[in-house]
């Protein structure tokens, strides 16, 4: 007699992210930082253009190394994305040898 | 209060031109209903690496910035152009328009006193309209919107713009006057005493 698949659910203790609705929150948290730092990329693009209009190479240079830290810290932030236990369940079932 | 709302119009069902009603196909119903139904395609996942790609655009934009990709057209310029052969043929007070470096890029010649003579870029630095010389009023005006600059320095004295007119380096050659490349941005230090125009 064949059983449904049970439902996977976060173990005890597990952190909050091993359930959909941390998940969730994570990355709405996330997209509002990267999208405080994205705001602040634009900041930087007006200014620097305004400093190199001016002569001002140094600032505008200086303002180009912030914003590509700050695509530095997007990158970690866009990749730093924890699966849910279900998740890494499902894959671990879907990646089981003899699995057709 | 009785209603005088009309009861809302039913639309005839569609007969397909047989005078029959047809009935509605339950594949297409499935489908509409699917359609209003289902989330939204993007997810947030694809949300976060769509910013994570204009964040990208924005750190190559500014490195190409910084790198000079959006030069004034003066800058940098080596070309060497005879404005006015004879510059004695300028009455004092007046100016010439010329073009430097190209022939897109609209100059100005001002003769301020006998022996004095400045060229500015007559490229607007707010939003890049012509500046017109006004030496009876004691300024380059811009018509677009109401920009001032002081003919002594290009300098900002009014009005929206923030950055000096860029100044063209002259040279006298006997009595012409020749266009040389980019003189700096003398008035850039001056636009703290920036005074209002009545």
């Amino acid at each position: 007699m064949a059983y449904p698949p049970r439902p996977i659910r976060p173990l005890p203790g597990a952190p909050a992210e091993d359930t959909e609705e941390g998940a969730r929150t994570s990355q709405t948290a996330r997209i509002i930082i990267v999208g405080t730092i994205v705001l602040g990329q634009l900041w930087a693009l007006t200014v620097a253009l305004e400093a190199y209009l001016m002569d001002e190479r140094a600032q505008a240079w200086g303002l180009a190394g912030f914003s590509v830290l700050s695509f530095a810290v997007v990158l970690v932030l866009v990749h730093l994305n924890p699966a849910t236990r279900a998740g890494r369940v499902g894959r671990e079932r879907r990646n089981r040898p003899g699995r057709r | 209060m009785s209603s005088t709302r009309h009861p809302p119009r039913e639309r005839p069902p569609a007969t397909g031109g047989t005078g029959r009603a047809r009935p509605p196909d339950p594949d297409l119903v499935a489908e509409r209903v699917s359609r209003l139904t289902t989330d939204a395609l993007v997810t947030r996942r694809g949300y976060l690496r769509i910013i994570g790609v204009l964040s990208g655009g924005l750190a190559l934009g500014n490195l190409a910035v910084a790198a000079g990709a959006f030069r004034r057209p003066t800058q940098n310029a080596t070309a060497e152009v005879v404005i006015v052969e004879d510059a004695g043929a300028i009455p004092v007070g007046g100016s010439v328009r010329f073009t430097y470096p190209g022939d897109f890029h609209p100059a100005l010649l001002l003769r301020l006193d006998t022996d004095v003579f400045v060229a500015y870029s007559a490229v607007c630095t707010h939003l890049q309209c012509e500046v017109l010389a006004r030496l009876d009023e004691g300024t380059l005006y811009c018509p677009c919107h109401e920009g001032y600059f002081d003919p002594a320095t290009g300098a900002p004295t009014a009005g929206p713009p923030e950055r000096p007119l860029p100044e063209v380096a002259l040279e006298r050659r006997g009595s012409a006057i020749v266009a040389v490349g980019e003189g700096g941005l003398h008035g850039a230090g001056q636009q703290q005493s920036r005074q209002e125009r009545p």
